[in-house]
């Protein structure tokens, strides 16, 4: 029901502007799979500090200075069944620093890609030993913080369905089972038999594809994807509530709603209740919490489009959970009313109206929006509008209905119990 | 089409405008020269003391009982962001607008000169700080920095720019107006536009605001603090719930004999020699790496205090002493390298073509010389091809690195003991 079928072609997308850098990117189109966790972290750690040429970080390092290069990043997109694996460069415009070698940037970039550090058919063992020390003590580390720990914990309650939670905090065991053999093998998979998709976004004229051409065979041919990117978790039968005291010293409430009978189509009214609860200072859900009734310093709203989730996420003091969920709750009801959600619809299309005037300030946000349009990863500002604009308010209220409280999650801290005369 | 012009308001604030006419926004930023680090104030020859927290509490107060209700719902109903920062030096308030930007101007500007907060309005913004405060408690590196100026200065205090819930218990009326009357004088404040706008109307919308305003002019001095080049003490620890240990090495370099301009490159200069140290291509980093003494990168940084240069290098680490001993015998032995000089400077001139790609980076940069070094001026690229090996080889070689103490934060083993 949820399988789609996107057209992309091999020969090279050029986005020309008038920026100082130019950027690369190679994105590799996949089918995700579970072992595939560790080693895509591994990969990324692997590949951007050593290659076949630069066995080790300080040689990839200096030569990567060098060049010139402003940065390389290995990215994993994962949504549901399909794995995007995207390299990008950012170099300089030669037409802006004068006797820029790019070619040479872009030789390093392939090989960055193409030859890593292999020793027969595995991965350099010295190396494959640091990065899974230094990526074990990293995902320990990194939940030693009061948002990690407590996000981490809410994802388990949560999903039922292990679409959210299947991360590599709850697959440790992946970590010590991993070895450089295995490595090479999924590497071989992900990029050696595998074609990206080219993209080249800056001051850029045809003989970008000639220099793109001498390094990488590219045929001209279109490339059908098939892509399943959603994985929706349906409401249990009655919500979920858990408290849970912590060591930290701030107490966080996540509030979560999941939706009846969610297809695909619901997606825009999940983004658009997202939006409309949580757009800046002006948003319902700032202006109810904190503004009206200063129950809380910081709120947000997001919605995770896999597994069609939406959460509301709450700073507060221990004694306003009950108040806090009860406000969350009317709002929600309140957009019932068809002039209220009128209303607000018109303030949210306002808002994107001027996202679209900044975002031709800001060079990232142009791109993010073109490789969104491309891969169909989600709505840009500009589709947003023309959905917004023609969206039935009654079909927008069924879908409200629908929206129900799955799980409260209150990770409760101490410095409410230290500072009882607060 | 890009212009810059600076100049002072009669009896007013400085004012400095960016015009690049190929924006499609404009942005503001009033500047008030209070922050953190204000803790004593002398008027009519007498001392008073500032709270911990007061300047980011009027930041609060201002935003959130302005004349137009809250000023963060008011402007974003407009579609215009807006902000309020705290920080050591200075309280700024910022907008960034599309359409309307002359009116968003004359409320910005208002919201900081024409104020009637009442006391029922100080007790409500202290019910948000406190929330506030318990986020920013459970902020490791912030108790971190606490104990860095504990051990490096003796006069200098940490600027506890949120203060502590007691702090923010005691303000009452009578201490934010008196702060208030103080610091937010017009003369005390810095206003940059920077983005499309027309500079005579700006100019005009300036000037027009501000002589609405008939504030009294209070003379004030703030303490000078005397402050050794020793550090007070070599070391120092905190206990957090982290997974590895963290140890940093603090270097206190005396500035106060340079010109501003000699600040700015000397800036420059040891940011290049840091990265030279220890980036991930450096030699220290590498041998930490592969002797397994760290496994992540070290972080450093340079920050001006006062008239001092503070260089901080750290990381996490479990062999405290080898750490220690590494990075210290690296700082005192100077090396530098013409050719890594030579790639620095090119990264420089790169950052500063890049720059032009976002309004933010290309403001941000200018307002940092303009308050951090008081030199009212753009970077440019040939500022950057003006500097010789030479001089920084010298410039290098005359600092001090014999003033350094050392910070660790440790981890708390589960069982409640300390481990470190």
């Amino acid at each position: 029901m949820n399988k789609e079928l996107i057209t992309l072609k091999r020969e090279p997308y050029i986005i020309k502007n008038k920026y100082s850098t130019i950027d690369f990117f190679f994105i590799f189109p996949a089918l995700y799979k579970k072992e595939y966790m560790f080693y895509l972290l591994l990969l990324k750690q692997i590949l951007l500090n050593s290659s076949f040429l630069y066995k080790n970080e300080k040689l990839y390092k200096r030569k990567w200075e060098d060049l010139m290069i402003i940065s390389e990043s290995l990215t994993n997109k994962i949504l549901n069944n399909n794995l995007y694996l995207e390299f990008r460069l950012t170099v300089p415009n030669p037409k802006v620093i004068k006797n820029y070698d790019l070619e040479r940037a872009f030789s390093f970039f392939i090989n960055t890609i193409y030859k890593p550090n292999i020793v027969g058919n595995k991965f350099n063992k010295k190396v494959f030993e640091r990065e899974r020390t230094f990526l074990k003590e990293d995902i320990l580390m990194s939940l030693k913080n009061v948002y990690s720990e407590s996000y981490q914990k809410f994802l388990n309650l949560v999903d039922d369905k292990g679409i959210l939670k299947d991360n590599i905090y709850n697959n440790l065991d992946l970590i010590k089972n991993a070895n450089e053999y295995e490595l090479y093998d999924v590497y071989n998979e992900l990029i050696i038999n595998n074609k990206p998709i080219i993209m080249v976004y800056g001051d850029v004229d045809k003989s970008i594809v000639s220099l793109i051409k001498k390094y990488v065979n590219i045929k001209n041919e279109k490339v059908k994807l098939n892509i399943d990117y959603y994985n929706f978790l349906f409401p249990r039968e009655k919500c979920k509530y858990v408290i849970e005291n912590s060591k930290y010293n701030q107490s966080i409430l996540y509030v979560a709603y999941k939706v009846k009978k969610m297809n695909n189509n619901d997606l825009i009214y999940l983004n658009l209740i997202k939006n409309i609860l949580g757009i800046g200072a002006e948003s319902l859900i700032f202006k109810t919490l904190r503004v009206d009734s200063g129950l809380v310093y910081s709120c947000s709203t997001w919605c995770d489009s896999i597994s069609g989730l939406l959460v509301i996420e709450t700073y507060i003091n221990n004694n306003s959970s009950d108040i806090v969920l009860d406000k969350i709750k009317n709002l929600i009801d309140m957009l019932k009313n068809k002039e209220i959600l009128r209303k607000e619809i018109y303030r949210v299309l306002e808002s994107l109206k001027y996202s679209v005037i900044r975002k031709k300030d800001n060079k990232n946000k142009k791109l993010d929006d073109f490789i969104k349009y491309k891969f169909k990863f989600g709505f840009t500002i500009e589709k947003l509008i023309e959905k917004y604009s023609n969206l039935d308010l009654d079909l927008t209220i069924d879908f409200i209905n629908r929206l129900v409280l799955d799980t409260v999650y209150f990770y409760k801290g101490d410095f409410n119990e230290k500072n009882k005369n607060i | 089409m890009k212009k810059i012009k600076i100049y002072k308001l009669n009896s007013g604030p400085k004012v400095v405008l960016y015009q690049d006419t190929s924006r499609h926004c404009a942005l503001a930023s009033l500047f008030v020269m209070f922050g953190g680090k204000n803790k004593e104030v002398i008027v009519n020859n007498k001392c008073y003391s500032i709270c911990d927290g007061m300047a980011h509490f009027i930041e609060h107060l201002l935003i959130e009982n302005s004349k137009y209700g809250n000023a963060l719902v008011m402007f974003n109903k407009e579609n215009t962001n807006m902000n309020g920062y705290t920080s050591r030096d200075v309280t700024e308030y910022f907008i960034d607008s599309i359409n309307n930007f002359k009116s968003d101007l004359e409320k910005l500007i208002n919201i900081v000169n024409n104020v009637n907060f009442s006391i029922n309005d100080i007790e409500e913004t202290k019910k948000a700080i406190i929330k506030e405060k318990m986020m920013s408690k459970d902020s490791n590196f912030r108790d971190l920095e606490k104990i860095d100026y504990e051990c490096l200065f003796k006069n200098i205090k940490y600027p506890n720019i949120l203060g502590e819930v007691a702090d923010i218990k005691t303000i009452n009326y009578d201490m934010v107006k008196f702060c208030y009357d103080i610091f937010y004088q017009i003369q005390n404040q810095m206003l940059i536009v920077s983005g499309n706008f027309k500079i005579r109307e700006i100019e005009k919308i300036i000037k027009d605001v501000y002589s609405n305003f008939d504030k009294k002019i209070i003379e004030y001095n703030i303490p000078k603090i005397v402050e050794n080049n020793s550090v007070l003490l070599k070391e120092k620890c905190i206990f957090k719930n982290i997974h590895l240990d963290y140890v940093r090495l603090n270097y206190k370099i005396n500035i106060k004999n340079l010109s501003n301009e000699e600040r700015l490159k000397l800036d420059f200069y040891l940011e290049y020699f840091l990265s030279f140290l220890f980036d991930s291509a450096s030699k220290v980093y590498n041998y930490l790496v592969s002797s397994k003494i760290c496994l992540y990168d070290i972080d450093y940084s340079c920050s001006k205090i006062d008239d001092f240069f503070v260089l901080k290098i750290g990381t996490y680490t479990n062999n405290h002493d080898k750490f220690i001993t590494i990075i210290n015998d690296a700082m005192r032995k100077k090396n530098v390298n013409r050719k890594d000089f030579e790639r620095r400077k090119r990264k420089s001139i790169i950052n500063i073509i890049m720059r032009e790609d976002s309004l933010f980076n290309t403001v941000n940069p200018f307002i940092e010389n303009i308050i951090k070094f008081n030199c009212d001026r753009i970077d440019k690229v040939e500022d950057i091809q003006k500097q010789s090996f030479a001089d920084y080889k010298r410039s290098i070689l005359n600092l001090d690195f014999s003033n350094m103490s050392v910070t660790k934060m440790l981890q708390i083993k589960n069982n409640g003991d300390f481990n470190g």
